[in-house]
């Protein structure tokens, strides 16, 4: 899996109710992805077993509106995504201190 | 629902041509699925103005309608037999003519008869283009010929605009 940005965001919104199901409107607005990039990642993330997806249960206040799809982490797909992202966040802390000593070399130029 | 405003019809439409795009057994699902989602973006709360929600739905089904090319070859990778048996151009999708071509190839027509036309008769021809490298959709001819029309729409009205130009100085 190659960590993106849009699909670090998409996990961390997963990741912040691991429970809660999450329709692809509302992952667009969470995670702030056009629907363009949001349905390609989701069907990818499906066919690695990593999202499930179902249909909502007709409810009473749906007020005769068609039910939608909802999707959330498999067990393994919430294992994968905190791997991920801590291996995304442990990249980034390691890079961090050459880009920050870089600059300090340079007098004048401050960051 | 009886009136519905005319952004949602735009975008009804291309939700469905979305689906036109995918594999069969997929396409049902994912236009039960994109309908539900725009009907709950056209009736979102936290959005007060409703041309604002319309707005949004537009944006919301234009993505879909681009994402059909990357959920197709996604639909491939999720079962090979129907990639196997697809293969590079599958017969279904090359049955099936991109609209953006026909769309070119229009406006190449008419450009030849108005020549502000041969502007969207290039853009959607190079759209097209890309779209039927990625899907595999028929209509390459239609470009071509849309792309041939509107470039020469725009030489010869470039043409004539510059000697019409020169002669008048």
């Amino acid at each position: 899996m190659k960590m993106t940005g849009p699909l670090e965001r998409v996990l961390r919104v997963f990741l912040a109710d691991v429970s809660a199901p999450r329709y692809g409107y509302d992952l667009m607005k969470a995670a702030r992805l056009p629907s363009g990039t949001l349905y390609p990642m989701l069907a990818r993330l499906q066919d690695e077993g990593l999202v499930a997806a179902q249909w909502e249960q007709q409810r009473e206040d749906a007020a005769g509106r068609p039910p939608r799809k909802f999707y959330r982490l498999t067990g393994e797909g919430v294992q994968v995504a905190r791997l991920e992202l801590a291996q995304a966040a442990a990249r980034r802390t390691s890079r961090r201190p050459v880009q920050r000593d870089a600059p300090r070399s340079i007098p004048g130029i401050t960051r | 629902m009886t009136t519905r405003p005319a952004k949602q019809r735009t975008a009804d439409r291309l939700i469905r041509a979305a689906c036109r795009r995918l594999p069969g057994e997929v396409r049902e699902e994912r236009g039960r699925e994109w309908s539900a989602e725009l009907l709950a973006i056209l009736h979102d709360p936290d959005i007060r103005i409703a041309a604002l929600r319309r707005a949004r739905a537009l944006g919301y089904a234009v993505g879909v309608y681009h994402s059909a090319g990357r959920l197709y070859r996604s639909a491939l990778a999720a079962s090979p037999a129907m990639a196997v048996a697809a293969d590079d151009t599958p017969q279904w999708r090359a049955e099936q003519t991109n609209p953006l071509a026909i769309a070119s190839m229009v406006c190449g027509m008419v450009a030849l008869v108005f020549s502000p036309f041969a502007i969207p008769a290039v853009i959607f021809g190079y759209i097209a283009r890309g779209q039927i490298r990625r899907t595999g959709e028929g209509g390459k001819g239609m470009v071509t010929t849309g792309l041939i029309l509107g470039y020469v729409s725009l030489a010869v009205s470039t043409t004539l605009l510059v000697a019409f130009l020169a002669g008048l100085i």
